[in-house]
């Protein structure tokens, strides 16, 4: 029964920390993209202030990717001798990936809205770019924080 | 290390002094010209001056598009070329009519350059056009003579040519109609009639789409499209010698970028007068001065014979519009951290503290730990020193290089700490060399391995960050006297804070010392509330408080969450750099990936850590005793683009 499947469970603990953070991402970015051009194709000198804020949401995958790295590292996948996990660990790794991967989806969304509302912001007024991205960045404290939950579970997980 | 003491500066001076007045204030760099404040007394006698920069402007735009069109004609600029330094005089007392022709020669070149263009592209319209009559010899304004009819007409190649033809000739009328070429999407023919048969031929021909066409030449196509192409040959000769005559002119370029800075130092000259107010022989100015400026000033004054005062200001705390504006006073190191701060947002001028020379170590230090790397570190401190050796940057670019310099030393410093040397290659690639892993121990701890300590770290520097803003807060509660609110909102939240500190490391007598601030706050929580329930109230609530420290004390793990971050990901690309082994291939593989990654691992985390870095001390660190709301200090200066000034 692939349910019970430890080593199954492990690795979809994995794949769910990188797709669903990089979803999140990927949806995010091209939010954020999206508004940029509008602002870039009145006045192109603004697309190195706009990049920076369209790569703001881009950090929740890369922790996702994180997370899935590590899980695989723990498990032995990546050296090519996956270990013997039992169901109980990897139900364990599935939650680690689960943590990183849904908290990283809706706040990488989230932060794109910040994230575009501070793009209409730089329009009007370029100078207040570092107060928009401090605003994107507040959204970003609970993927740091459940990035370090998930650190400390994958860390803690016993074969 | 402190906001700097401003004085109101009031001058009258005489008119005809005014503007070498202006002149060497600017120079002097220090002195905020405003709209006067007003004495309604004056209003009658005395009239805001109007600045007229029109003309100033009107030149630069001129002197800006020669410098842009001469440019790509000019010499090459290294990449990191420094920027010519000239004396003030040699640049504000030359004359540049000359340099001013040559910008009117530029702009007048470059519109018949322009003009030329858009004849070649009309001509090349026009032979596209003519191309499908080429091999036509019947002039193109042909319509025939008194008794037949000629015309060109198109149909889509829908239809084959030779049924029009057939269809026409079928008619059995006094018309013909030939084929003079064919291309993708129309035939182009001709045809000819005897007039009365020549309405009859085109219903028949329109029955197939046909549609006539008047091109509006005279004479063949063939004769047409050489008369085109020789005028084209001829335009392009022209252009060429326009361009030549371009690339003399570039020898002009750095005098014409003199003149723009020129033009620009005199167009803000003039723009400063908007805040002056004068009558026929006298002007009034008004404007701030940092108070050790005053003897410098002085001598400015007295050299052109002004009547002055520089006065300690009076403003009221609460209405931040009547306040100085605000500047800081750090030494060199901690001044390259002052646009932290600026980026928030000024403080208040009467809120004295000065938060930079806390600032300043504190963001180096953070962002070290984000991104902790002896490898990247040397990247970014070795970079920026070749770049401000060679280039000798100013003002902005000046700044950021040496934030980035310094970032790389402690990032060097942390990386050796914490054992990251380009992540940790050195194991992967001796374990793929020689099957063992030799590592370069940290000197501190390995984060990956031991999370919990750098958590325990991260949280350690997160409590000195908010006692020191605790810190700064009583200590401006203190120098303005108010010593029993400095024991009662710090003071015994310190104790709290410490006693818990001491009784989590396993000292018994913190959880004393913590009650007794926790007693403190609960009486003197409440004092400003009027009544007892107020004050009772007043002392829960304050004790509430405990939740903000805990939150922010947990913030700090985002040192722990950002330095992994970066330590796995480099950790990653070294594996995937070494996975194709030790072989010609693999040594390959190696390079490419291992530039690749860690050039991608640098920019995402270099970008997260700096963001990072700056929001604990905006969000974590200001809170705790930051006033906002002040003004920047903005003199007026000597700013120039393309030279620099020589002091």
């Amino acid at each position: 029964m692939f349910l019970t499947d430890g080593n199954f469970l492990a690795v979809l603990g994995a794949a769910c920390a990188v797709t669903l953070a990089g979803f999140g991402s990927a949806k995010g970015v091209g939010m954020v993209g999206a508004a940029a051009s509008g602002v870039t194709s009145e006045d192109p000198d603004k697309f190195s202030q706009c990049l920076i804020l369209q790569a703001l949401p881009a950090t929740q995958g890369v922790y996702g990717l994180l997370i899935g790295f590590l899980i695989i590292m723990k498990t032995g996948l990546l050296s090519g001798g996956m270990l013997d996990i039992s169901t109980s660990a990897g139900l364990q790794f599935l939650c680690a990936g689960l943590i990183m991967g849904l908290t990283g989806l809706v706040s990488a969304t989230h932060q794109a809205r910040v994230c575009v509302g501070g793009i209409n912001c730089i329009a009007k007024k370029p100078e207040a770019l570092v107060k928009c991205v401090v605003y994107g960045v507040m959204v970003e404290t609970y993927a740091v924080l459940a990035l370090l939950l998930a650190f400390l579970i994958n860390n803690g997980i016993t074969i | 290390m402190s906001i700097v003491q401003m004085k109101r500066l009031r001058v009258i001076s005489l008119s005809s002094e005014t503007d070498l007045l202006l002149r060497d204030l600017t120079s002097l760099g220090c002195i905020e010209l405003n709209e006067p404040v007003g004495n309604p007394d004056f209003s009658g006698l005395a009239l805001p001056c109007e600045p007229n920069t029109q003309d100033f402007a009107e030149r630069k735009a001129l002197v800006k598009a020669a410098i842009d069109a001469l440019a790509p004609y000019g010499a090459k600029k290294p990449l990191f070329a420094q920027k010519p330094e000239v004396t003030e005089s040699e640049l504000l007392d030359a004359d540049f009519s000359p340099q001013y022709g040559y910008a009117k020669q530029t702009a007048d070149i470059t519109a018949r350059i322009s003009a030329a263009e858009a004849e070649k592209k009309q001509i090349q319209l026009d032979i596209t056009s003519l191309r499908p009559w080429e091999g036509l010899d019947l002039p193109l304004e042909y319509r025939g003579g008194n008794s037949f009819e000629a015309g060109l007409f198109t149909i889509p190649t829908t239809t084959e040519a030779e049924t029009a033809i057939d269809a026409v000739s079928a008619s059995d009328i006094a018309a013909e109609v030939r084929l003079a070429s064919t291309d993708r999407e129309l035939h182009y023919m001709v045809a000819l009639a005897h007039r009365s048969a020549s309405e009859q031929m085109w219903d028949t021909l329109r029955s197939y789409g046909a549609l006539r066409v008047y091109p509006d030449f005279k004479g063949t196509a063939s004769e047409n499209i050489a008369a085109l192409n020789a005028r084209y040959a001829e335009c392009e000769t022209e252009i060429a010698s326009l361009k030549q005559e371009l690339t003399e002119l570039a020898g002009n370029l750095p005098e014409l970028e003199r003149y723009y800075d020129r033009l620009s130092l005199d167009e803000n000259r003039e723009q400063l007068r908007a805040n002056l107010i004068a009558t026929q022989n006298i002007t009034l100015m008004e404007g701030w001065i940092p108070a050790e400026e005053e003897p410098a000033a002085a001598a400015i004054l007295e050299r052109h014979g002004c009547a002055y005062e520089m006065t300690e200001p009076e403003y009221d705390e609460d209405d931040e519009s009547t306040q100085p504006p605000v500047v800081f006073k750090n030494n060199k190191f901690v001044s390259r951290f002052t646009v932290i701060t600026e980026l928030y947002g000024m403080p208040k001028y009467s809120s004295i503290v000065d938060p930079n020379p806390f600032v300043a170590p504190f963001f180096l230090l953070f962002f070290g730990i984000m991104m902790a790397d002896v490898g990247y570190g040397l990247l970014f401190a070795v970079a920026s020193f070749i770049i401000l050796k060679k280039a000798k940057p100013t003002g902005m670019m000046d700044n950021l290089l040496h934030l980035v310099m310094y970032g790389g030393i402690s990032m060097i410093i942390w990386g050796v700490l914490l054992g990251s040397w380009f992540g940790d290659v050195v194991q992967q690639v001796s374990k793929a060399i020689t099957g063992t892993a030799y590592a370069i121990p940290p000197v501190l701890f390995d984060p990956i391995s031991n999370p919990t300590s750098m958590l325990v770290m991260s949280m350690a520097f997160g409590v000195l960050h908010i006692f020191t803003g605790m810190g700064l807060s009583a200590w401006r509660k203190i120098k303005k006297g108010h010593w029993f609110d400095a024991v009662c909102d710090e003071g015994f939240w310190y104790l709290v804070l410490t006693g818990l500190i001491l009784a989590l490391v396993g000292v018994s007598v913190g959880l004393y010392v913590a009650l007794a601030g926790v007693v403190g706050i609960l009486i003197f929580g409440g004092r400003h509330k009027p009544t007892l329930i107020g004050k009772i109230t007043g002392g829960l609530s304050s004790l509430y408080d405990i939740s903000g420290y805990f939150s922010d004390v947990l913030s700090y793990s985002r040192l722990l969450a950002l330095g992994l971050t970066t330590a796995v990901v480099a950790s990653v690309m070294n594996i995937m750099a070494t996975i194709a082994g030790f072989s010609i291939p693999g040594i390959i593989l190696f390079v490419v990936v291992f530039l690749v990654g860690h050039a991608f691992n640098l920019v995402i985390n270099v970008l997260g850590a700096a963001v990072h870095a700056l929001r604990l001390q905006y969000v974590e660190f200001f809170s705790r005793f930051y006033e906002s709301g002040g003004r920047k200090f903005n003199p007026a200066y000597n700013k120039t683009k393309y030279v620099n000034i020589k002091q």
